[in-house]
C-alpha cells in the first residue's frame, strides 16, 4: 500500500501542514493520527498564525506588504517550531504517511 | 488623370477608414480601455494599488472585489506560479501561462461554497473556495481590500471535507 504524503507549506492564512483549518489550525490531511492529534494542532496553528503576521494591507504604499525584516528576525523561533512540528509528526508516525518539508531549507537560507 | 493609391494607416481620402481599423490597433485599445477601467474600478475602491502591476479587478458572486497584481515571492501571482503550479497542472491541468485567465474565469463565475473571515495576531483576512460546475475547486487567500494574495486549487476530497467543516461555521 502505498504512503501517504504530508506536504509542509507554509502561506497566508494556511499551513504549515497542507491543507489546516484556517479557523483553529487542525490538520485536514485525511489522516486521522495527524488530524486529530492536539499537540500537533497547537504547533500548526502557532506556526500558521506567526506567517500570517508578516502580511500587512494597504501599508507601504502597497496593497500587500510582506514584513520581510521581521521573517529574518523570527527565523530562529520559525525553525524551532519548524523542528518541534516535525519532531511530533515523527512522534505520530506509523508508517502509513512521509513528510515533504517545502519550507525548512528556504527558512535555513534566510 | 492622376493615380489615387490605398495609404493604408486612415490618412488620404476620407473613404477609406478601415485602415485606421487594422487588428493590432483595435486589441491594443481594447486593452488600454482595459487596463483604464480596472484602474478606475480600484481607484474607486480606495485601496492601494501598483498600477503598472494589476492583472486583472473583477467581482465575485457576493460581489466582493478581487483583484490580482504581478506582486513578488510573498504575494500575488509570482507568489502562486512559484509556490502552486504544479497544483494547477495536476489538479485543473492548468498551464503556467494560464494561471491568471484561469483565475479570473472560477474566481468571477465560479459559485462561492464558503467565506471564512479570520484574524490572525490582528491580521485579517478572508479565505474563500471557489468552485466552478464541480470542476475546479479554488481555495483562495483574499485581503481585506480585496487584494488576491494567493489561490492553489484543491481536490474534490478535500474541497468536500473544508465545505463540512465550514459552510454552517
Amino acid at each position: 500500500m502505498g504512503k501517504e504524503i504530508v506536504r509542509i507549506q507554509l502561506d497566508f492564512l494556511q499551513g504549515p501542514i497542507w491543507i489546516s483549518d484556517v479557523e483553529t489550525g487542525q490538520p485536514m490531511t485525511g489522516i486521522d493520527i495527524i488530524d486529530n492529534d492536539e499537540k500537533l494542532r497547537k504547533i500548526n496553528y502557532e506556526i500558521s498564525t506567526l506567517y500570517s503576521s508578516y502580511y500587512e494591507f494597504d501599508s507601504h504604499e502597497q496593497a500587500c506588504w510582506f514584513n520581510e525584516e521581521q521573517e529574518k528576525k523570527d527565523k530562529s523561533k520559525m525553525l524551532s517550531l519548524l523542528k518541534q512540528l516535525h519532531d511530533r509528526l515523527n512522534e505520530l508516525n506509523d508508517g502509513s504517511f512521509i513528510v515533504e518539508d517545502y519550507e525548512t531549507e528556504r527558512l535555513e537560507k534566510l | 488623370m492622376g493615380k489615387t493609391s490605398k495609404s493604408g494607416l486612415g490618412v488620404g481620402t476620407g473613404s477609406s477608414p478601415q485602415g485606421s481599423l487594422s487588428q493590432g490597433n483595435v486589441d491594443s485599445k481594447v486593452k488600454e480601455l482595459t487596463k483604464q477601467h480596472m484602474i478606475e474600478q480600484l481607484t474607486k475602491a480606495g485601496v492601494k494599488f501598483n498600477q503598472d502591476d494589476v492583472l486583472f479587478v473583477t467581482k465575485d458572486k457576493t460581489d466582493q472585489l478581487v483583484w490580482l497584481e504581478n506582486g513578488n515571492k510573498d504575494v500575488g501571482l509570482t507568489h502562486i506560479k512559484e509556490r502552486h503550479f504544479s497544483d494547477f497542472i495536476e489538479k485543473h491541468g492548468i498551464k503556467k501561462d494560464n494561471i491568471v485567465e484561469h483565475l479570473r474565469f472560477v474566481i468571477t463565475t465560479g459559485k462561492i461554497e464558503y467565506s471564512k473571515t479570520t484574524i490572525r495576531n490582528g491580521r485579517l483576512g478572508y479565505e474563500r473556495l471557489y468552485n466552478k460546475n464541480g470542476q475546479y475547486y479554488l481555495l483562495s487567500a483574499i485581503g481585506t481590500n480585496g487584494f488576491l494574495v494567493t489561490a492553489y486549487p484543491v481536490s474534490q476530497k478535500t474541497a468536500n471535507a473544508l465545505i463540512r467543516r465550514n459552510k454552517n461555521g
